[in-house]
């Protein structure tokens, strides 16, 4: 692989914590070409060459990997006059292969691209059948597939990664350690905020500096009012309570954002006219969500509503 | 400045009684675009817009704004008020236009 694709692979492990539920038989490629010890290499060049491809898995008849053949492997072969071999003596051995089974996780992937910095790798199942294959390609499909967006706005990246709190964690798990809760439930604009005003109440109750609680509730309000306005008024508030700040995450199952990148522009907005008389709809929401919030990740698959994620650190000497 | 002050030079209606009438204002903020307001009005700042509708309480609560001079003569619904009063945010109307009723107040020494 080039120096710019390494590189690719560890952006992506950067990441292995928010992907962590795709398994290598989510992310693999299922369409394959094969051959079989009996062909020869001049057939695998043409394969190749034709389909642009970089590395064939080499099968038995009954579909049990054997072996591998790579371009480099076919170079090689044309120096020393040998393509017209059959591949049998030339692939790269079973033993020797480096590959996945169906449940390893996105976690392993992305560690054994980082670690072997092979161009491809089988999956295989408990009999040696093949069942696909992974290149750094899949990934980055898989992941795109996996969510129509995502966006991610955070100053302390690393320590974000790592915790443990995490919109993408199933929703059951979070919702039962929220340590307040409010359901969005309403069509009209003018409630919109008194999720947000309540929970306004609880942080003044529990004493953090006006600054903080000013940063929370504003996050929290364009979060809530976007709810309202763009996503139908169904949605839901959950705020936790740790020891280095706060986190809010905000959902909806409405229609979700077509374009994140895209909406968090200052002054994209989809806000209807009526909307717009009311002084909303400056396009000015998630820009101020992300100025407001330490971390901000949202999450919206198109038809499945949105996510919103806000991490507020409480920082030393200022909240 | 005062609220109290603000009340003076712009001669104009208070609706809110005597919420924050002694509350300190050090900034304006002229604008009819609310996340522009939350986003970029300091606290302790009054707010100048035509905006008139219950959510202006609570962008002003958000930020802090002790109070919002609502222009052009709109009219304040009372839910609107009674709410203000509730969260202590003063409401003050007047038939001038935002940008005379910025400029009031810039030449009164506000930023
Ligand atoms: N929860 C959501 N569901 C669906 N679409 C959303 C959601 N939140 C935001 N959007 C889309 O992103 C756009 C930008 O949102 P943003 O909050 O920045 O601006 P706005 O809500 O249009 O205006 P403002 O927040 O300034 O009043 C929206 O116009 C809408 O198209
Ligand atoms: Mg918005």
């Amino acid at each position: 692989m080039s120096e710019i694709e390494l590189d690719l692979i560890s952006h992506l492990s950067e990441y292995k914590r928010i992907f962590s539920f795709l398994t290598a038989e989510d992310i693999m490629k299922k369409e394959l070409i094969t051959l079989t010890p009996e062909n020869y290499l001049s057939e695998a060049r043409v394969i190749m060459r034709d389909k642009r491809i970089s590395g064939i898995p080499i099968v038995d008849k009954e579909g049990k990997l054997v072996g591998l053949v790579s371009t480099e492997r076919i170079i090689r072969a044309l120096e020393e006059g040998i393509i017209s071999n059959k591949i049998k003596e030339y692939m790269t051995p079973r033993e020797k292969i480096v590959y996945f089974s169906p449940k390893d996780t996105f976690e392993k992937i992305v560690e054994t691209f980082e670690r072997y910095r092979y161009g491809r790798y089988p999956v295989i199942d408990e009999h040696n059948k093949l069942l696909g294959l992974i290149t750094k390609h899949d990934i980055l499909r898989a992941i795109l597939k996996q969510f129509h967006s995502i966006y991610i706005h955070d100053r302390r990246r690393e320590e974000y990664l790592n915790r443990e709190v995490s919109i993408l964690a199933s929703d059951k798990f979070i919702e039962d350690k929220a340590s307040f809760r409010y359901d969005i439930n309403t069509q009209s604009i003018s409630e919109a905020g008194e999720g947000t005003a309540l929970l306004k109440k609880v942080l003044e109750k529990r004493g953090y500096h006006r600054d903080f609680i000013r940063r929370v509730s504003i996050g929290t309000y364009e979060a809530e009012v976007n709810v309202v306005i763009h996503a139908g008024g169904k949605g839901l508030i959950l705020a936790f309570f740790e020891e280095d700040g706060v986190v809010v995450f905000v959902r909806d199952w409405g229609p979700g954002i077509e374009d994140i990148d895209l909406a968090m522009k200052e002054g994209f907005s989809t806000a209807p006219d009526h909307i717009r008389e009311l002084g909303f709809g400056a396009g000015m929401g998630l820009p101020n969500m992300r100025r407001a919030a330490d971390r901000l990740v949202i999450l919206s698959q198109s038809g499945k509503g949105t996510r919103v994620e806000m991490v507020f650190n409480l920082k030393e000497g200022r909240d | 400045m005062k609220v109290r002050e603000i009340i003076e030079i712009l001669d104009c209606e208070v609706l809110t009684g005597n919420v924050n009438l002694e509350e300190e204002v050090k900034y304006g903020y002229t604008s009819d675009l609310l996340s522009e307001v939350i986003g970029k009005a300091h606290p302790d700042s009054v707010w100048i817009t035509i905006q008139s509708h219950l959510n202006i309480v609570a962008v002003a609560v958000l930020v802090g704004i002790k109070a919002i001079v609502v222009c052009e003569g709109k009219t304040v619904d009372p839910k609107v008020v009674e709410k203000a009063i509730q969260e202590k945010v003063a409401i003050i109307t007047t038939r001038e236009n935002s940008f005379r009723t910025s400029g009031k107040l810039y030449e009164a020494g506000l930023r």
